[in-house]
């Protein structure tokens, strides 16, 4: 297979970060994020004090209140989802061997939101008269997941399959191009839901640029075993994946079984997004630009990354929550708009440098 | 050049008499035409359709025929024919049958230009709109084009560069949707492509400029043919491919952005026409151009008129039509096509 | 193949699809010149077929006992309307969603007056004035004061001055015999919000509805500047400003808030421990504007706190 003229690899950069300091370094960023976060809002005088005092010695004050029902659990869920997307991201960019995969671009988010949003709408389940009377997220965290699981699964199969993945036609500009189609059409059906449904049209736009601003425990229960389940996946994946970066007829020399890589990697990739999109709305570019940063910071061996892509996709993302509560301070904005703004030039970079024949 | 050359991604269509499929092609279109001046939300009888068509009519539905419904039927085959010839122009360029307009940025600028003034900026008047829309189209194209220009322009990268602008400006048009909520309705409307409303004002300021370039592009059929042999083809064929190549992204840039200004984005026109006439009449240009507008028509005009009679008074807006129909056609293009 | 063949099948061809030529037709008729948003019209004197294409329309037309011929009622029918309206009402047509009202429709009707809104319909109104005189007023996006001096503009359109004066000068007094009733010394802050399955948008003081609680005598829990009417919100937002009264459109049944009620921190805030959380009409307070609206929205707010 001439793969390697075909596919793209972005340039390997010769000094890389010990590990050890990789991860401190993110380790440390994560937990000053996480410490941020829950002591900035909306209701001031609740610093990081309160934050070790409602953990160690907890007297249910409002103080005490508002950090563990409501902050920690939007940090924690911020954490999970950039976790979990990276996950998606990293695990999709090493079955598809393409840089460019990612939730956003394999139509994975596209597909959960549209379904989700269906849900919202009263489309989807026709029976429905009212959006509520089916499913919510808080309302019951384990009605939504399967529909966005669905969704998601919809999506990125079609562009997995679309995109010659699975042929083994490797070509980054085919699977990009497959995967805008696919998020093309689904949004645009989206669009015709919302427009023909009136009322609901600012809860839907709101939710589709994706934030975790309302979040509490129960969402962060929602997506906290599919977070697992992902690194699992990605524990069992590894060598695998490893092997595979050197080209299938190695990976399949070496005894592996490509379809079973894929298919195992195919679902931890739907549970992973999917779960992600169900809590917290579709957010775009921390699939596809952490798993680049970890590869320019340690290299490509996938045994490292699938520690270091969650720790640094949860860095992202709670950061991006910070910096989105400033956008109409007081107020709420999506942290999915702050991603954009990050993600999107660099991802004009990436096609900068990636190498087309 | 013969009628049996095959381009590089010629389906191998049939192409014994394209001109008798062409004139059978604007016989269904102007069937069409017809049939649409009929139907909508009001009935008015054949008789008297035709009559007030004509301007005899009893004048009672004067307005309805002729300032409301052939006016956007008038539209639809002037957006139609921009958006298909665009996509035509675009996919000979990038030798990619699923390039479209979408690809290289022009409706995702149109769209974030027309959302800064829909949702930015209320105060500013709606008029404006078309101008600002095109501009937006405009710049974000040549955008691409920049980023894309790498000691002359790859198809490949092209199409890539072409996404990821695209990427960023749509999440530019999430942040403005969520932002500013109190227009949103508007935006959203003019975002999903709709002839909703379109006067003979619009019609007679965007028709000219369309013809314009649909007969440049015309004349660059002969070219086009020749660069859809690859790059080594046409130089040796005496084809400046470079300032070829621009010229021919500068008239589907214009004509896209063109139609976008007026009708927002209608969606995956500019995708299926070309690729549709193509299975019809071959891939020559000088016969694929007139039949990808065609069917450019068609699809405009089906996806409006359907709109209109599904539920009204309320209107379905045209784009979600065409994107219900255009996403699944794409996905069988995509499955089918062997290439990149 | 010829290429000068080519050239002439390709002239037939643009010959056939330039065919399509306009037949402008308009006329004008003696009337009164109305200004508006837009400009100035010249309306009929005494106008019977109305067609309106927002809500706050219908209530000026209601107020003065007119029934439009057409509303654009987002194809709800009767249920667009609030009952207080539509019992005031006779026959009328919908025209469609009000984002995008079918034109074939209000052509039909042959009004000879429509009523747009500045922000929904400014780019239609050449359109509507084809198919009869329009005037253009701030409906959607106004503030209370817009609101009630459009209601003055319709009644001279409608060649109701007269009529119109007198029910605003009626609808002034009813207010301030509302406000009246809210004591001097009521400190209470008050906050209407819409809410829906996933979220929570504050009405601020610079809202519609916002603007009229202030105007009867509450102040808004956040005093928002002009053009910044709505605020999305956390429970956290919503336990910092701590409003003592709550008023809830519900878009759905079941809402965020019921979500943040299992929350301990629901019972922190002042409005819960006072029972002030009131679940009001949506039609009425979220898409209502107009002096009949206004005027039981004022009425209910203070039964509700009384």
């Amino acid at each position: 297979m001439a793969n390697t003229t075909n596919s793209v690899s972005t340039r390997r950069v010769s000094r890389r970060l010990p590990y050890l300091k990789a991860f401190v370094i993110s380790f440390l960023l994560l937990i000053i994020g996480l410490l941020l976060s829950t002591t900035i809002g909306a209701v001031e005088g609740i610093n990081a004090k309160v934050f070790f005092l409602s953990l160690v010695q907890y007297d249910g004050s409002i103080e005490h209140l508002i950090m563990r029902t409501l902050r920690m659990p939007r940090a924690a869920l911020g954490a999970l989802v950039g976790a979990n997307l990276a996950i998606a991201g990293l695990l999709m960019q090493g079955i598809s061997r393409n840089p460019l995969a990612s939730p956003g671009i394999f139509g994975v988010n596209a597909g959960a939101s549209l379904f989700v949003a269906l849900t919202f709408t009263g489309v989807y389940g026709a029976a429905a008269t009212d959006a509520s009377s089916i499913t919510l997220p808080f309302v019951g965290p384990l009605g939504i997941v399967p529909v966005a699981f669905l969704g998601a699964a919809f999506g990125g199969v079609l562009v997995y399959f679309l995109g010659g993945v699975a042929s083994g036609r490797v070509n980054p500009v085919r699977l990009v191009l497959a995967g805008v189609a696919v998020s093309t059409l689904l949004a645009s059906l989206m669009k015709g839901a919302i427009i023909l449904r009136d009322d609901q049209t600012d809860s839907i736009v709101f939710w589709l640029a994706g934030a975790v601003d309302g979040s509490d425990w129960n969402d962060v229960r929602t997506i906290l075993p599919w977070t697992i389940v992902g690194l699992g996946t990605t524990v069992y994946l590894a060598v695998s994946l490893n092997l595979l970066a050197l080209g299938e007829d190695v990976a399949v020399g070496l005894g592996r079984n490509i379809h079973v890589i894929r298919a195992i990697g195919g679902l931890g990739i739907i549970c992973v997004a999917g779960s992600a999109v169900a809590v917290a709305g579709p957010i775009t570019f921390v699939g596809l630009i952490v798993p680049h940063i970890c590869r320019r910071l340690i290299g490509v061996d996938h045994r490292v990354l699938l520690a270091l892509a969650p720790l640094l996709g949860a860095t992202m993302m709670v950061y991006s929550d910070i910096l989105a509560r400033f956008i109409a301070y007081p107020f709420e904005s999506p942290a999915g708009i702050v991603t954009a703004l990050v993600g999107g030039p660099y991802f004009l970079y990436l096609t900068q440098r990636t190498r087309i024949d | 050049m013969t009628a049996t050359t095959t381009t590089a991604f010629d389906s191998g269509a049939r192409t014994q008499n394209p001109w008798v499929k062409l004139y059978i092609l604007l016989a269904i279109a102007v069937g069409l035409t017809l049939y649409s001046i009929g139907v909508g939300a009001i009935r008015v009888p054949v008789w008297e359709t035709v009559q007030t068509v004509f301007g005899v009519g009893s004048g009672k539905f004067d307005y309805i025929i002729q300032q409301y419904r052939m006016p956007r039927i008038a539209m639809a085959w002037i957006v139609g024919t921009g958006l298909a010839v665009s996509g035509t122009m675009i996919q000979g360029v990038i030798r990619n049958p699923l390039a479209s307009p979408e690809i290289i940025g022009i409706t995702a600028g149109a769209g974030l230009a027309s959302a800064v003034l829909l949702l930015g900026m209320p105060e500013v008047s709606v008029q404006f709109l078309p101008f600002v829309s095109f501009l937006g189209g405009l710049i974000a194209a040549a955008l691409v084009y920049v980023l894309a220009f790498k000691r002359g322009i790859s198809p490949a990268r092209l199409a890539l560069v072409g996404i990821a602008v695209s990427a960023v400006f749509t999440s530019g048009i999430d942040y403005l949707m969520t932002s500013f909520p109190v227009q949103l309705d508007l935006a959203l409307i003019w975002l999903a492509g709709s002839l909703w409303a379109r006067s003979w004002e619009q019609c007679i300021a965007i028709a000219p400029w369309i013809l314009i370039m649909f007969v440049g592009c015309l004349m660059m059929a002969h070219k086009l043919d020749v660069l859809a042999l690859g790059d080594e083809q046409a130089i040796g064929l005496g084809v400046r491919v470079e300032p070829t190549r621009l010229l021919a992204l500068a008239m589907a840039v214009a004509l896209a952005g063109a139609s976008v200004a007026v009708c927002g984005t209608i969606g995956f026109v500019g995708l299926m026409a070309p690729h549709m006439a193509r299975r019809l009449v071959g891939g020559q240009h000088h016969i694929l151009l007139p039949t990808a507008a065609l069917v450019g028509t068609l699809l405009v005009l089906i996806a409006d008129t359907l709109g209109r009679i599904i539920s009204p008074p309320v209107e379905v807006p045209a784009g979600v039509i065409t994107s219900i129909v255009g996403g699944p056609y794409f996905i069988y293009l995509l499955y089918r096509h062997r290439g990149w | 193949m010829s290429r000068k063949k080519y050239f002439f099948k390709r002239l037939s061809i643009l010959g056939l699809i330039s065919f399509l030529v306009a037949i402008p037709l308009t006329s004008v008729q003696a009337g009164k010149v109305i200004k508006h948003e837009m400009g100035e019209t010249t309306v009929p004197d005494n106008p019977q077929r109305i067609v309106v294409l927002e809500f706050s329309f219908v209530d000026a037309l209601a107020a003065v006992g007119i029934t439009p011929v057409g509303v654009a009622d987002d194809n709800k029918g009767e249920g667009a309307l609030i009952p207080e309206i539509a019992s005031k009402l006779g026959e009328w047509t919908p025209v469609g969603a009000r984002k995008q009202p079918s034109l074939e429709v209000v052509s039909s009707l042959n009004p000879d007056l429509i009523i747009a809104d500045l922000k929904r319909h400014e780019a239609i109104v050449g359109e509507l004035n084809g198919i009869a005189p329009t005037i253009v007023l701030r409906g959607l996006q106004g503030t209370y004061e817009d609101n009630v001096a459009s209601m003055s503009v319709i009644g001279e359109a409608l060649g109701l001055s007269d009529q119109m004066e007198k029910r605003i000068a009626e609808h002034r007094s009813t207010i301030e015999a509302l406000a009246a009733k809210v004591p001097a010394s009521e400190s209470r802050t008050v906050l209407p919000a819409v809410v829906w399955a996933d979220g929570f948008n504050a009405h601020a003081s610079s809202s519609y509805t916002g603007e009229l609680l202030e105007k009867i005598g509450f102040k808004n829990a956040i005093q928002s500047a002009p053009g910044k009417p709505y605020a999305t919100m956390t429970l956290e937002n919503l336990i910092a400003i701590d409003p003592d009264v709550i008023f809830l459109m519900k878009y759905s049944d079941v809402t965020i808030v019921d979500g943040w009620k299992s929350n301990p921190l629901w019972n922190v805030l002042k409005a819960v421990k006072n029972n002030q959380i009131h679940v009001v009409r949506t039609t009425l307070w979220a898409k209502f504007r107009g002096m009949i609206a206004a005027e039981i929205i004022a009425a209910d707010a203070i039964k509700l706190l009384y």
